[in-house]
């Protein structure tokens, strides 16, 4: 069962790459590709393809598997369906960092100063809300922590804007906390890709005990489990595939919440077998998010972010709804 | 054969003081009950003893070897713990639940070997609950619940096990399988069995020893017939003891509690 949703998620995340290579202001036939690439083909298509669709295509990807997998292994680890790095305060405190770098000059001194300040924001959140988690009882208290901890860094953010040497460009600004993939290059994959690769595998080395945190920390210890290492493990893997996907995409929220639910209704409610389905679905979101907003009809295009969380929030209403989590706290 | 022991433990929350000085041996092939007030400390003395809870001070062995240094596995497959704080309900079936247990012995619901299989399926016919296996544990009652966290931890087919409280829930006839389950898989495979219990009759009637602990300390550790006296039940839960002996066992009469001023010039 679990095979054939993996197996079917990877078919539709490629049909959804291939898609998402072909459809733009220009349609690039793919049947036709090879031969508009060839020696008597168009220069322009060559651009097209390599320097605008193809990085942007599996920047999409790339992010959305890191917050699809970052959001199943937090909400297994802290055992609240509501989790997800763009709520709790995960990816806000990385594009803090990440703005304070930029914004304090440091930046330009190394390609690797902002996914590496993205990546230490990050993993100070997670830090964090697994020790808020370990002091909280009951799913309600945890998420308003990580929303009081997203209004902090926001203020930060603010902040930093304020006392920035440089004048602070507005439109920087909404990349980063609105979210976008649009424009990124080969460079930019290549920086964030090793960091979310590590992450991945960290949390994919966790699979087997986080399936029994559901117990409880107690019963789970009881059972062999080692808690410190597992927790330590997911909040390492999270901060690193959060802190990539800030640093690749800037903030997009909700992506982390969404994709362990879709899953879920295939692969059961084990935290460890959604995570691999998870990571898919994520990405298969963020494409088809990028296709979406590239051909949105009305004005200017929509900022990645944006459209996930027009989509992303009201979902978080309903899962909240559902789990009784906002009338019974 | 395992065989647990416990020296001289303190743990502190702050000031209040959960265990002091706590020196206690636990022998193989026996049930040991451990029963005492709210507060008394027997949860406390369970969670150190499965290698959970921080020490002040003092030392909790197995076999000689410190618990606490034990790899998480290593002393899974030694010592089961169940503790009295479990989730309500998960959202999969109760074989899946119960097949948790077999963690530490590399199993897991979705895959599960030969020895892991045979395990879970004697849990489940163990607690009543082979009927139920395909059910979602989210339809069970209360009692249904408490059984199945119960056959999570027979599951892990541990040499020690240590089940804080598992009758709270259950209805009369579960509440005497699970004691005489107990005692027979003390008596039969050897294990070394400590359970925390309320109700002092069945502790009397299936335990081979009792420990009554009060304000973090043993206060009495001898047979039911040696514990269950008015004198020490008085002391330990401040109720006045009748004893009905033509059952067989010392089972408690508790008649009426004792007012804290005549406790203590009791006591004192």
């Amino acid at each position: 069962m679990r095979g054939n949703v993996i197996l079917w998620l990877t078919a539709w995340l490629l049909i959804a790459c291939l898609a998402s290579i072909a459809i733009g202001p220009v349609l690039l036939p793919l049947a036709g590709l090879a031969r508009l690439l060839g020696e008597h083909g168009d220069p322009a298509i060559a651009t097209i393809l390599f320097d605008i669709r193809l990085p942007r295509t599996l920047a999409a990807a790339i992010a959305g598997a890191a917050l699809g997998i970052s959001g199943a292994a937090m909400q297994g680890l802290l055992r609240n369906p509501l989790a997800e790095p763009g709520v709790m305060g995960v990816s806000a405190s990385a594009a803090t960092a990440a703005t304070a770098v930029i914004y304090f000059g440091i930046a330009p001194l190394a390609a690797w100063a902002v996914p590496i300040a993205s990546l230490g924001g990050a993993l100070m959140a997670t830090a964090f809300l697994t020790l808020a988690g370990l002091r909280t009882r009951g799913i309600a208290t945890l998420i308003l922590v990580g929303i009081a901890l997203s209004a902090f860094a926001g203020a930060l953010m603010a902040l930093f804007v304020n006392l920035a040497p440089n004048p602070f460009s507005l439109s920087d600004l909404i990349n980063w906390t609105a979210g976008s993939v649009a424009n990124r290059d080969t460079d930019d994959i290549a920086i964030a890709l090793p960091f979310i690769l590590a992450g991945c595998a960290l949390l994919l080395s966790v699979q087997r005990p986080l399936a029994l945190l559901v117990l409880g920390e107690e019963s789970a210890h009881a059972l062999g489990v080692d808690l410190m290492r597992v927790r330590t493990v997911v909040v390492l893997g999270t901060g690193l595939a959060t802190g990539g996907a800030v640093a690749l995409a800037g903030m997009i929220g909700f992506v982390g919440l969404v994709a362990p639910h879709m899953v879920r209704a295939f692969v059961g409610h084990d935290a460890g077998r959604t995570l691999l389905p998870a990571a898919l679905a994520g990405a298969l979101l963020l494409v088809v998010g990028d296709i979406i907003i590239r051909v949105w009809p009305w004005g200017n295009e929509l900022h990645l972010g944006t459209l996930a969380a027009l989509v992303g929030a009201p979902l978080f209403l309903l899962i909240a709804l559902k789990h009784g989590t906002i009338r019974h706290g | 054969m395992a065989e647990l022991s416990a020296n001289n433990l303190t743990v502190s929350v702050g000031p209040k003081r959960l265990l002091e000085d706590v020196t206690i041996a636990f022998a193989p092939a026996k049930l040991a009950a451990i029963i005492g007030e709210n507060g008394a400390g027997k949860s406390t003395l369970l969670r150190v003893l499965s290698g959970y809870q921080k020490l002040d001070a003092g030392q909790a062995l197995l076999d000689g070897r410190d618990i606490s240094a034990m790899r998480p596995v290593e002393r899974a497959r030694s010592i089961g713990w169940l503790p009295q704080a479990l989730p309500s309900a998960l959202p999969v079936t109760v074989r899946d639940a119960v097949a948790l247990g077999r963690f530490a012995h590399g199993g897991t619901p979705h895959r599960l070997g030969e020895a892991d299989t045979r395990a879970v399926d004697d849990a489940l016919l163990a607690c009543d609950l082979a009927e139920m296996a395909d059910r979602s544990t989210t339809s069970l009652s209360g009692g249904e619940l408490a059984r199945m966290h119960l056959a999570r931890a027979l599951a892990a087919s541990t040499p020690v096990m240590l089940v804080d409280e598992p009758l709270a829930a259950l209805d009369p006839r579960h509440r005497l399988n699970t004691m005489e389950m107990l005692a027979d898989l003390a008596v039969r495979q050897g294990r070394t069995i400590v359970v925390v219990l309320h109700d002092v009759g069945l502790a009397a009637r299936f335990a081979h020893r009792i420990i009554l602990m009060r304000q973090g300390k043993v206060m009495a550790d001898g047979t039911p017939r040696e514990v269950v006296t008015p004198a020490i039940i008085a002391d330990g839960f401040g109720v006045e003891l009748g004893v009905d002996d033509s059952v067989g066992w010392p089972q408690p009469v508790f008649l009426a509690p004792i007012n804290s001023a005549a406790a203590e010039s009791q006591t004192g």
